[in-house]
């Protein structure tokens, strides 16, 4: 290391250092988080662990509903949709999602080491774009893969009098792009959580909660006035719009999507809030 | 250069850090001493930009923290060696870390080089020692060949070598002009590595002097005498100005006659003499001293 001895040292690196501009800033910062992110091992640990959830639990589905096609009424079977009896995997698929946009930060708040991300880098918002921007990316290819290879193993088991439907079917494409935009939205909205709660535990829980128990509570409640303007706008059924096929009462998947990433952009701006206020 | 200007922070109606001012200056190593919860940890996360003050100010070569665009090239920090997650390798933690101020990579490795931990980069950091943990700390700091450097209790659980490593470390880097603040509450440390000192106690700004200065200002240099007729020999001694105590085991302890004038007094008045020997305080004594008023009176004392 190059050393100087007067009593302002001009040390070599200091020569190298890059331009004050908002795009290098930017670069470095994504950079550095990208390092953080690829290297999270339960990162990824949690994405597999939702890819096998996932094929799996369409693989089962789809072979049982094959099996067993001809003890099924002809009611039944007349309101069969291979579509959304391949995807329903997705109601639990996005917890996985959503924990895995929370670990991006909660595991930095529970080792401390966010201090140190924020002393290289005091614009504390540009980190957690940077975090957001990757997380996005990162979660649609994620999800992507794993809602289409779901889906296909699901249909890979449907054949003969069992209606089943392939990726060239636009109604089929859509609902996997819908799955994926879901699961993508999911992620960021556990990532914004984990920024206001701080800790791994909290974040899932209240994932778990908001995602798992409350439309088991309160989706089949009679639908009065008040059902009507609340439940179909919980997460998880804006997310059911986005990827099934529409039912009665239900919002349409354009205003479901959007009502979805609203939700992401206001926790996002409690976070941003918190974030620029709060002791490191 | 890190000049604080009646820098504060309160949590509540409690100041952890109030109306602190300093300057850290370059070319020696400044110690930030104080007992546990005097305010130095605080005080280290506000120059750094994590906490804000609540009133007052803290700024890095002339500029808030939160200010400066490449941080790194400027100021380096080791605050918790164990804040890193415990999955990552060293190597990527350090890679993140100069990525995040566009340091070139081939700083990672001089780095590991530089702090002995170039045979375990690859290596998941939830496996290191306190001691490995530290020297990734360092590490980090380094990485931007940055002009200013904190330390926030670095030697806490570490070996002798490990110490004694660190210690050099922080002198040859004040000796290459670096500015190095090294906080801890260890007096005995302090005394071996900091040439300057700023002690707090109470969140308050007891002393900003050097070390030597430190130990002169309260330099009771006490004589401590056994001899076989004390009493006789207190009584001559306060004669002659002295102000003595009696310890219950028979010794005297003397202040005000040095101990030349002492032996010519006994050899004069055939007094029999088991010991006689100069007494200088310690640091370890001054701070006490200082951080005892500050207990006692809830005020600063003046620098």
């Amino acid at each position: 290391m190059p050393i100087g001895t007067t009593d302002t040292p001009m040390p070599a690196a200091q020569a190298q250092r890059p331009p004050v501009t908002p795009l290098s800033r930017g670069r470095a910062v994504l950079a550095s988080e990208w390092i953080k992110l690829r290297s999270l091992r339960s990162l990824w640990t949690t994405a597999l662990a939702g890819f096998g959830f996932s094929v799996g639990l369409s693989f089962l589905v789809c072979s049982s509903f094959q099996s067993r096609w001809h003890t099924l009424g002809a009611q039944a079977q007349a309101h069969f949709h291979p579509i959304d009896i391949s995807l329903g995997f997705l109601q639990i698929t996005s917890l996985f999602f959503g924990a895995l946009g929370a670990l991006v930060v909660t595991t930095e708040y529970g080792t401390g080491e966010i201090r140190g991300t924020f002393v290289a880098t005091p614009q504390r918002p540009l980190v957690l774009a940077a975090k957001a921007l990757l997380l996005g990316l990162l979660g649609f290819g994620l999800a992507l893969v794993t809602v289409s290879a779901a889906f296909l193993l699901g249909q890979s088991r449907l054949s003969g009098a069992v209606p089943h439907a392939s990726l060239a079917d636009p109604r089929a494409a859509g609902a996997v792009l819908g799955g994926a935009l879901y699961l993508t939205l999911t992620a960021l909205l556990g990532l914004f959580l984990g920024v206001l709660v701080r800790s791994t535990a909290i974040a899932i829980s209240a994932l778990f909660g908001v995602f798992t128990v409350l439309p088991v509570l309160v989706n089949n409640l009679p639908k009065g006035l008040v059902w009507r303007h609340t439940v179909p706008y919980l997460p998880s059924n804006l997310g059911f719009s986005l990827w099934h096929s529409h039912i009665e009462f239900l919002v349409r998947p354009m205003p479901a999507g959007s009502t979805l990433a609203l939700y992401v952009i206001v926790t996002a701006g409690a976070g941003l809030a918190l974030l620029r206020t709060r002791d490191g | 250069m890190i000049e604080a200007r009646e820098l504060t922070k309160r949590y509540g109606h409690k100041a952890a850090v109030s109306g602190l001012d300093f300057r850290v200056e370059p070319g020696r190593v400044t110690g930030f001493l104080g007992p546990n919860g005097a305010g130095k940890s605080t005080t280290m996360r506000m120059i750094l930009g994590l906490d804000l003050p609540s009133s007052g100010s803290v700024t890095v070569n002339g500029r808030r923290y939160q200010g400066m665009v490449w941080p790194l090239y400027e100021i380096g920090a080791l605050l918790d060696a164990r804040a890193v997650h415990p999955g990552r390798s060293a190597y990527n933690h350090l890679h993140s870390l100069a990525a995040a101020n566009g340091i070139p990579r081939s700083r990672v490795d001089v780095v590991l080089e530089q702090v002995g931990l170039t045979a375990v980069a690859r290596k998941r950091v939830g496996g290191f020692s306190l001691g490995m943990s530290q020297r990734l700390g360092i590490a980090g700091a380094l990485l931007g060949d940055p002009g200013i450097l904190l330390f926030d209790e670095p030697v806490n659980g570490l070996d002798p070598d490990g110490i004694l490593w660190i210690r050099t470390l922080m002198r040859s880097l004040a000796a290459e002009g670096r500015t190095v603040l090294v906080s801890s509450h260890l007096m005995s440390e302090m005394a071996l590595t900091a040439d300057h000192l700023l002690v707090i106690g109470e969140g308050r700004l007891l002393a900003d002097m050097s070390l030597d200065e430190l130990i002169a200002r309260d330099a009771t240099d006490r004589v401590e005498v056994r001899a076989v007729d004390h009493h006789r020999l207190a009584g001559e001694l306060r004669t002659l100005g002295g102000e003595v105590t009696l310890e219950p085991d028979g010794t005297l302890l003397v202040v005000g006659v040095d101990s030349a004038t002492i032996g010519e007094l006994a050899a004069a008045q055939g007094h029999v003499l088991h010991q006689l020997r100069d007494v200088t305080s310690s640091l370890e004594e001054a701070y006490f001293r200082l951080t005892e008023d500050s207990v006692v009176y809830r005020a600063p004392v003046p620098a």
